[in-house]
């Protein structure tokens, strides 16, 4: 996979020589920061270009940019980007800057290359800026600073203070480190070994052929208290459709609910005075989902080998009411929700008072009522497709805070690494999947493969072929469907009904079954052919000792 | 050509694998009783007593495949119609409300059991009959019937082999249709059923061993027949003191059989299991622990569809947010509404009866043209 960097903005004429340099020392680092690493799944690996090119104003200068290859056009420096800096919106400059690196993308120089896809070409710009050295931001109406923002396109951008060299080693570091960090690993550490294969992103929860069914239940746990309802077309429309929307490349996700009575939690909540909640521990949460009165898996649209992710908003009964969640420090929670990797999530929904609703009412959930929640299902989402729950947290270590993508929920950024994750992800599956399929066939070589296999696999081999040239091209989303579509037929081929292995047939077996049934008559038909045969040598002797015999017989 | 490209993308992705492993995050269950006939009511008993644990311990029936080869409960010979027993002091019936039974009768044969395993389907098979399990599953498989040296009878008409299971576990093994596999086998001579696992990650128990064979527990005078098995009434003993916070160890369970009482040895094969067994509690198999990760923030600051910034929060004291919010439900209303009028446009009733009519009217050219027949050959005939 490409990735391409770059560092801009900078506030005096300098030299190509300048540049080549730094792309060398930013080369070094990044390769650095990830022999650091775990082998990351996902990741660029080793096969990224670096581009570095620096706008001074008046003059811009670029080195390491391939042939046709559009660039940000040049002027970033006089436009009012400073300006909106000092604004510390940064929101607006992220637009901005979007909306900047777009102008390029319609009228590039020489013209567009034809495999190029905006996939995969991140840029960071390093901003030199009088007097400052960190950006501020408006957070919860509050001002914070951070060394570093990445937006939730495919930029981010720092400053740095004014200094004599052309570029430190601080900045290097910081480049390298965002570059790695966040835009090839999506923010997650990886240096311990006892990561599990969800947390690494190896497994994303999707069906084989790439699609999924996100079922929304509403459980009123117990109705004589109170009666809840939503309209989940609303909140499907408001919170859902776009998210589906962006992860449509990655996935093909459909959206049901339902609304459940009587059905209450089987793990033990205590009531402690000092809070004047009711709290459920975190070692009894694995128990709090009651699968038999939660009948949460009765999806119609899910067909044999779907997957199905369960979002379940859990209504407590009055006697449970304020219901909260403890972490497993003991501090209490802030989302009152938890997910299970591979099943989906739980949120739990406290009524604004517990006082029960005697007379049997319905009370239906507004959007602004559901929001919350819905904020939580957003972060689980994101936490079950192996992402951080939400982006908005201000990562401490690195002094570095991600714009939340506040249409999507996922930013462009984040598609390209889980786009990246299921092609590898796919390939590997559809990798084992045939080699045991070809395992199974070599070892019984008595059994029938239907042509319809031998075409499915064909297709899977191709679709694969494919998916490596697009990848090493470059073009995400085509290497991401083709990935998809050669994992899809090799488990349709494997999968087929029709090849179960015959049972196990030893040479005993055989002999045990079928002589019974040959040998009686076969014994009869060697005896016939036996006494043929000395019939035959009589008669023929017979002849012979007559014929050698000169006197014919006399007469009778 | 494409087998080069398959044995290099084969040699990338073996270069990829790392040693991680996948998270325990669902327990399956899959009980069979293999045997038919009324006296083979402890088979039955021995079956459906599993399947009331370990639904007790947590396993919700859609991750259970209960495999019944015969119907005991609405048996013509029993005298307690709808109720299965396996003790004669007759406390629990087992076949109470809220049973399940995915294979019944004659369903139970050795070629749907493989399938289940491996999970090649017909396409038509619902959910609840596959067994749905993924890389991080562990599964239970109870195995009880009659059984002999190397096989299992299933319904007196045929046998599954040793090798057989083997291949099939191997065979969701290379599939990765489970993190973790227990087989437990309640048959005669039930240690040559398990002999030829090889797959790892598979541990297996049986209740007797090659030559021996496993008895009855005792006899019910009302019912008239035995009504359940050493092995499993021991094994229901062990699990009668459990819930679903208990962490007794597999180790524990396994060493609770007393072959005295058993009147067979209770052999175990744990050289394929790569965890010790007194680490791992026996509700890793027969219960159903989730793995849970808290949701440790929301999501601040989602817009959603039409993306007007969303800058004060309704339910806040003091907000002054109702032109916002006004503007947003208009918005909305407006999404929805638009939507809505194309599905119920005014045209459309006037379509639809187009429609209707025009379906009608090929029914009615198509009699008129039938009668226009018979007529003719009427007259043809007539004529004649």
């Amino acid at each position: 996979m490409f990735l391409k960097e770059r560092s801009n903005d900078w506030n005096e004429t300098s030299v190509v020589e300048d540049l080549e340099e730094a792309k060398i020392r930013i080369s070094k680092a990044i390769h650095t920061v990830i022999e650091g690493k775990d082998f990351l799944y996902g990741g660029c690996g080793k096969s990224y270009i670096v581009m570095v090119s620096l706008d001074a104003g008046e003059k811009c200068a670029r080195v390491g940019v391939p042939p046709g290859f559009p660039v940000w056009p040049c002027g970033l420096l006089r436009s009012k980007l400073s300006y909106l800096i000092q604004k510390d919106d940064s929101n607006a400059v992220d637009e901005f800057l979007f909306n900047f690196s777009r102008e390029s993308y319609i009228d590039p120089p020489g013209g567009l290359s034809s495999n190029f896809s905006e996939s995969g070409v991140y840029t960071v710009l390093s901003i030199k800026d009088l007097g400052h050295s960190e950006l501020g931001l408006m957070k919860d109406n509050a001002r914070i600073t951070s060394r570093a923002v990445i937006g939730k396109y495919r930029h981010s951008w720092f400053l740095t203070c004014r200094e004599n060299t052309f570029i430190t080693h601080e900045e290097i570091s910081l480049m390298s480190n965002i570059v790695v960090k966040f835009f090839m690993n999506g923010g997650i550490d990886f240096n311990s070994n006892e990561i599990s294969m969800e947390e690494r992103g190896e497994t994303l929860p999707l069906a084989a052929d790439g699609k999924a069914i996100l079922s929304f239940s509403l459980l009123n746990a117990e109705p004589r208290d109170w009666l809840f309802d939503w309209n989940f077309k609303d909140l499907e429309l408001r919170f859902l459709e776009p998210v589906l929307q962006a992860l449509q490349p990655i996935a093909d996700l459909k959206v049901e609910s339902q609304v459940l009575y009587y059905t209450p939690s089987t793990a033990q909540s205590t009531w402690e005075p000092t809070l004047k909640k009711n709290v459920v521990s975190f070692d009894r949460l694995p128990f709090f989902v009651n699968a038999n009165e939660w009948h949460l898996d009765t999806s119609s649209a899910a067909a044999g080998r779907s997957k199905v992710l369960h979002f379940a908003i859990y209504i407590p009964p009055a006697a449970e009411c304020p219901l909260h969640l403890k972490r497993q420090d003991g501090s209490l929670s802030e989302t009152n929700g938890f997910t299970s990797p591979g099943w989906g999530g739980v949120v739990i929904l406290n009524p604004e008072s517990c006082n029960k609703n005697l007379d049997g009412s319905i009370q239906h959930l507004s959007l602004d009522d559901m929001e919350p929640v819905m904020n939580v299902i957003l972060a689980q989402t994101r936490a079950l497709f192996g992402l951080v729950a939400a982006s908005s947290v201000y990562n401490e270590e690195e002094d570095i805070f991600c714009i939340p993508a506040s249409n999507t929920a996922f930013s462009d950024w984040e598609l390209d690494i889980l786009l990246r994750r299921r092609a590898s992800a796919d390939v590997a599956s559809f990798a084992s999947t045939l080699r045991s399929l070809s395992h199974l066939v070599q070892s019984l070589p008595n059994m029938v493969i239907k042509e319809e296999i031998g075409d499915q696999v064909r297709s899977s081999l191709s679709a694969a072929a494919d998916a490596e040239h697009n990848a090493s091209s470059g073009l995400y989303h085509a290497a991401a469907e083709a990935a998809r579509k050669a994992r899809s037929w090799a488990e349709e081929a494997f999968f087929q009904p029709s090849i179960m292995s015959l049972l196990y047939l030893p040479l005993e077996h055989h002999f045990a079954i079928y002589t019974p049934f040959f040998v009686p008559v076969l014994l009869h038909i060697v005896l016939a052919a036996f006494k043929e045969f000395k019939k035959y040598h009589k008669a023929h002797r017979n002849l012979w000792s007559s014929s050698s015999n000169t006197s014919p017989s006399a007469g009778k | 050509m494409e087998s080069s490209r398959f044995i290099i993308l084969l040699l990338l992705i073996t270069s990829f694998q790392a040693a991680s492993s996948s998270l325990h995050t669902n327990t399956w269950a899959v009980l069979v009783c293999t045997s038919r006939f009324w006296f083979n009511y402890r088979h039955m008993a021995n079956t459906l007593s599993l399947y009331r644990t370990v639904k007790r311990l947590g396993i919700p029936d859609n991750r259970i495949i209960l495999m019944l080869a015969d119907d005991m409960a609405c048996n013509a010979r029993n005298s307690y119609p709808a109720q299965v027993f396996n003790n004669e002091n007759h406390q629990i019936n087992l076949y109470g409300d809220n049973v399940e039974v995915d294979y019944r009768g004659y369903e139970v044969t050795v070629e749907n059991f493989l399938r289940v395993l491996t999970g090649r389907h017909d396409s038509a098979v619902p959910r609840s009959k596959r067994l749905l399990s993924d890389e991080g599953s562990h599964i239970l498989l109870y195995m009880t019937g009659h059984g002999g040296d190397q096989f299992l009878k299933f319904q007196d008409s045929e046998e599954i082999q040793s090798h057989d299971l083997a291949d099939a576990i191997e065979q969701m093994r290379e599939k990765k249709r489970f993190k973790e596999l227990l087989v437990m086998v309640d048959t005669c001579q039930a240690a040559t059923l398990y002999s030829q696992l090889y797959s790892p990650g598979v541990l297996a128990i049986g209740s007797s061993r090659k030559g021996q064979n496993s008895y009855s527990h005792h006899l019910d005078s009302e019912v008239g027949v035995s009504v359940v098995d050493r092995f499993t009434y021991f094994t229901l003993a062990f699990f009668e003191n459990l819930d679903i916070y208990s962490n007794a160890s597999l180790i524990s369970l396994f060493q609770s059989y007393n072959p005295a009482l058993l009147m067979s040895h209770a052999d175990y094969r744990e050289d394929l299991f790569s965890r010790p067994l007194h680490e791992v509690p026996v509700t890793h198999f027969f219960g159903s622990v989730m793995e849970i990760v808290h949701t440790d923030s929301m999501f601040d600051g989602f817009k959603g569809y039409e993306g007007s910034p969303k800058s004060c929060n309704v339910l806040r004291k003091g907000a002054n947010c109702n032109r916002v919010a006004e503007q947003n439900i208009a918005l909305h209303g407006n999404g929805l509404s638009s939507i809505q009028a194309t599905e119920v446009s005014p045209t459309r009733p006037l379509e639809s009866l187009l429609q209707e009519l025009d379906d009608e009217l090929a029914v009615h050219i198509g009699l008129a043209g039938l009668v226009a027949m018979v007529l003719l050959s009427s007259r043809l005939y007539a004529k004649k």
